[in-house]
């Protein structure tokens, strides 16, 4: 009977360490997309004054363009089957924003506006209220 | 029915005797298993040590020697027998027919013996190409590699634009670079130099034909076509063996016709036929 619990907390501590490794596998590319959110915040927000958010926004700049070479030579996400990495590398333009706005020449926040789908247009003819 | 033990052990000896004998020339390659592990330029080589050191090797190598004495031999009859009329020295005749037909028999032997080992060294690299593809098919099918492929896409696309993003930094004041642009940079020139040594170690040299580099399905493609051609030209030697054959052959019909015509010489038995109605006349007048 010891054996068999013995077995389990193998098998049990296995699994774990499975996961734990596979999870490790996306940390460069969830940090990433930590990053990019922050930076994507920091732009549509407007609770700092101008000068700290352009100072927050470039350290943000410096960040993700670091991280989005890393994740690129991040050999470990291709050992993954995850759904995060695959859709990551179909979606350059979203995933990579300051290399993808750079090669289009755009400003960062415009190019990601354009990427899902929204344009000045749309964002003035938006009105706050519930989804219908 | 109940064999005696004697007889049975006999029996044993004949069947161990018999399957000895038919491994005496046999030839078993090594596993495509083992083949597929090894680094593509000594799959060739593997493959030929393993035949040389197999039993059909060493029967070659000593038909080969038989060969080598044979024709020395058949070369000093010939030297013998050269300046003598068709009636003269028909022992040595004789036996230079024999010895070229001996020639021509290990000859043959060498000739199958060498046309097995090509069909089983053909045989052997299309089992190793098969498996080549089969590896590459599963490979490239699988989400991994697909997943490496976007990745490897993802990061050309990227590297065209890195030198306008730091740019880009500069221009807004950020000139900067960050400790991890500082260490990669370090890195990548220290990496690009064992790079460089690993592309350049013998042991990791890609195959080569015709002094250019080729793909490993390439290189076992190239060694297949190669033994194909060796193939073909031993075919051509097998012709070449028949016309041989074919001479020896009338050589000693003409050898026995000429033996034919001595004999009936010294017996006399050709009859001489001179006794005709005409000289006969003169019997009845």
């Amino acid at each position: 009977m010891k054996f068999f619990n013995t077995f389990a907390l193998i098998a049990v501590v296995s699994v774990f360490s499975t996961s734990a490794q596979a999870d490790n596998n996306l940390l460069s590319l969830k940090n990433l997309e930590r990053e990019r959110a922050k930076f994507l915040h920091t732009m549509l927000s407007d609770a700092d004054s101008p000068d700290q958010k352009r100072q927050q926004i470039l350290m943000s700049q410096r960040h993700l363009i670091d991280m989005e070479r890393m994740v690129i030579r991040d050999d470990r996400l291709t050992k993954s089957q995850s759904d995060l990495v695959k859709s990551a590398f179909l979606q350059f333009d979203l995933t990579f924003l300051m290399h993808s706005s750079a090669e289009q020449s755009a400003q960062p926040l415009a190019h990601w506006m354009k990427q899902v789908g929204m344009d000045t247009q749309s964002v003035i003819n938006a009105k706050p209220g519930f989804r219908k | 029915m109940q064999i005696p033990t004697l007889k049975k052990s006999y029996l044993l000896i004949a069947t161990v005797l018999i399957g000895l004998n038919a491994q005496a020339n046999e030839w078993q390659p090594v596993e495509v298993e083992q083949l597929i592990e090894l680094p593509v330029n000594l799959i060739e080589k593997r493959i030929q040590q393993d035949f040389n050191l197999s039993p059909m090797a060493s029967k070659l190598s000593h038909i080969e020697s038989a060969l080598v004495s044979q024709g020395e031999k058949i070369k000093a009859l010939q030297a013998i027998v050269q300046e003598a009329k068709d009636n003269e020295m028909i022992d040595e005749k004789v036996n230079l027919v024999k010895v070229k037909s001996d020639f021509l028999d290990n000859m043959q032997e060498g000739q199958l013996l060498r046309q097995k080992s090509l069909s089983q060294k053909i045989d052997l690299y299309q089992a190793v190409l098969e498996k080549l593809y089969q590896q590459q098919n599963r490979q490239q099918s699988s989400a991994l590699y697909q997943v490496k492929q976007q990745q490897e896409a993802a990061r050309e696309r990227m590297e065209k634009v890195m030198a306008k993003v730091d740019a880009a930094m500069s221009e807004q004041g950020l000139t900067q670079t960050t400790p991890y642009a500082d260490e990669f940079t370090k890195n990548l020139a220290k990496i690009n130099k064992l790079k460089e040594a690993i592309q350049s170690h013998k042991a990791n040299m890609s195959p080569m034909v015709n002094g250019i580099e080729v793909s490993t399905e390439e290189y076992v493609r190239q060694l297949l076509m190669q033994v194909a051609s060796e193939q073909s030209l031993l075919d051509q030697e097998a012709l070449m063996l028949s016309y041989m054959s074919r001479l020896v052959a009338l050589d000693a019909q003409a050898l026995e016709y000429a033996i034919n015509i001595e004999d009936e010489d010294a017996s006399g038995s050709k009859i001489e036929s001179t006794t005709t109605p005409a000289t006969s006349v003169s019997l009845f007048l």
